[in-house]
């Protein structure tokens, strides 16, 4: 009994100090590298020390390359990643990276298409193997792509109104290009062909419109990567600039809500007035703080006392465009009042230096707690690669939105003021407002 | 010599055997007569739809005759040489797809 009572703590003792110097003692600066291969091809690299390597293969491949007759390719594109390629089967990828443990995921926005790896250090070689075969090769066969189709049937089903809103701003703000939809329309589906595929991502997918990033490995690892990565070179293809028309765009869909995104013409990726503007957006307000608590935002202000509804301020920005404007669900009887609101509010936006002192914590929050997720980062610098041709750490986006002065977002909001207004309804709109009615 | 020789004999053998096996005479071709296993199922799903809707013809076309108790006109039978594998290529990469899911299943 008693050398029981000895031994047990002894050994907790030495089991525990060995565990905790197990894990990587050294403390290291996180550090961003960043390059320009030969064949144009950004590669950068954020070394964080963390085990789990990040791996975002990007191109400029988004929704906003797609030709007129064919669109929705670029949602077929990012759901048919991992189907059957020239040199493995789907059945053999997904397995063989299911039993290292790695995963690849294929997400994607207007401007570009991200393929992202998520694997342990020492997986690293065999994942990667999968992840260029993947997208590199792939042969888009017919009958996987038909065996996709109720994927793509959910996955459209399943879109909140609050993104159709979204969506179609959009398009009502652009009309082409930029207008383009996310997401394939149901009539679509089954009707983009296996050659029309090949086809969007020979012409799109090019070494001068990659951007490669590797967050958990340093800079030779990733330029190691865009060396392996054999993409096939091609003439450029001019891409058409977008311009904001602005117009409304609604659609009915009965329920008890109307949803609503209405916005003016924003900023430009990585100008000083695209970070002013996103500070806004914050300062706007993103709903009650607390749950179940008063919402006192400048945007829940102007609206006033109408019933329980949400509205966030949203601000997005792409390569020679962006939106800055809000996002609302308001009950339907009350979206006459509510949008008329936040319309005067956009037009003539006035924000207190404590609402702008809020939106820049709660921009800063965002911005760190969105760089501690790997995945999200990796593809977050592939894009400022792409925009701006270098990137920042989130430290220093996080310096840069406290060096943005009261000036500056006044400035930036009443440029952004002086440009029509666009917007996008989904829901029950019996008694929403038009747009020359605001 | 001799190879030429086991050659033509192996052909005519060949040609013999095909003409003994008789469903040349309803016009089908040798991929109609596959059993239809899940292999051949999938493969039929992979391949164009016109020449599925040709091979159902055929079939359609070889049990009416044999309903009535009829072959075809002889100048209208399939020839070995028109005989084409649409099919076989297909099956066998359905199998081999299958075969190496198997192995996985079994090795891991």
């Amino acid at each position: 009994m008693a050398s029981k009572s000895f031994i047990t703590p002894f050994i907790r003792h030495v089991t525990t100090r060995g565990y905790a110097q197990a894990a990587p003692a050294t403390k290291r600066d996180p550090k961003l590298t960043s390059c320009v291969m030969p064949h144009k091809t950004f590669v950068a690299a954020f070394d964080n020390g963390s085990p789990v390597t990040r791996v975002t293969v990007a191109f400029k491949a988004g929704s906003r390359y797609e030709p007129q007759s064919e669109l929705g390719i670029a949602h077929v594109i990012r759901s048919s990643a991992g189907l059957s390629t020239k040199h493995a089967n789907n059945f053999i990828m997904s397995r063989k990276l299911a039993q290292i443990g790695a995963s690849v995921t294929a997400s994607g926005d207007r401007e570009f298409i991200y393929y992202t790896l998520e694997t342990t250090q020492d997986n690293m070689s065999a994942a990667l193997d999968v992840l260029s075969n993947m997208i590199t090769c792939q042969e888009y066969r017919p009958w996987e792509l038909s065996d996709n189709e109720p994927r793509l049937k959910f996955e459209i089903a399943a879109l909140p109104p609050q993104v159709r809103a979204v969506d179609l701003l959009h398009r009502a703000a652009y009309r082409r290009n930029l207008g383009n939809s996310l997401f394939i329309s149901p009539k679509r589906i089954g009707k983009i062909s296996s050659e029309s595929l090949q086809h969007y991502t020979g012409t799109n997918m090019s070494p001068s419109r990659c951007a490669i990033v590797v967050v958990g490995g340093t800079q030779e690892k990733a330029n190691m990567i865009a060396q392996n990565l054999t993409i096939p070179a091609l003439d450029p293809t001019p891409s058409e600039a977008s311009k904001y028309i602005g117009g409304e765009l609604r659609k009915e869909m009965g329920g008890d809500l109307a949803h609503v995104a209405i916005a003016t013409q924003g900023a430009v990726a990585g100008s000083a007035q695209g970070l002013a503007l996103a500070i806004a957006a914050k300062a706007l307000g993103n709903g009650p703080v607390t749950k179940w608590g008063a919402d006192n935002s400048p945007l829940a202000k102007a609206i006033g006392n109408i019933g329980p509804f949400a509205a966030a301020g949203f601000n997005v920005t792409y390569s020679d465009n962006g939106l800055f404007g809000v996002v609302l669900s308001v009950p339907k009887d009350e979206a006459n009042a509510a949008v008329k609101a936040v319309a005067g509010l956009l037009k003539n936006p006035k924000l207190s230096n404590e609402a702008i002192q809020a939106g820049k914590s709660q921009l800063k929050l965002q911005v760190l707690s969105e760089a501690d997720e790997g995945s999200s980062l990796a593809e977050s610098i592939a894009a400022q690669g792409f925009y701006t041709g270098q990137a920042k750490s989130p430290a220093d986006i996080a310096k840069e939105i406290d060096a943005v002065s009261t000036n500056d977002i006044a400035s930036a909001l009443s440029g952004a003021a002086r440009n029509k207004l666009s917007m996008g309804a989904a829901g029950n709109l019996a008694f929403l407002p038009y747009l020359d009615e605001l | 010599m001799a190879f030429r020789t086991s050659a033509v004999a192996l052909n005519n053998m060949k040609r013999w055997a095909y003409k003994m096996a008789g469903f040349n005479k309803y016009g089908l071709l040798r991929d109609d007569c596959l059993y239809e296993t899940e292999d051949v199922t999938e493969a039929l799903r992979r391949i164009p739809q016109n020449v599925v809707d040709e091979r159902n013809f055929r079939i359609v076309r070889a049990i009416q005759l044999s309903m009535t108790k009829n072959i075809l006109p002889k100048e209208e039978w399939t020839k070995l040489e028109e005989d084409v594998l649409y099919l076989t290529p297909t099956v066998e990469q359905v199998k081999k797809e299958r075969e190496e899911r198997e192995n996985w299943e079994k090795n891991y």
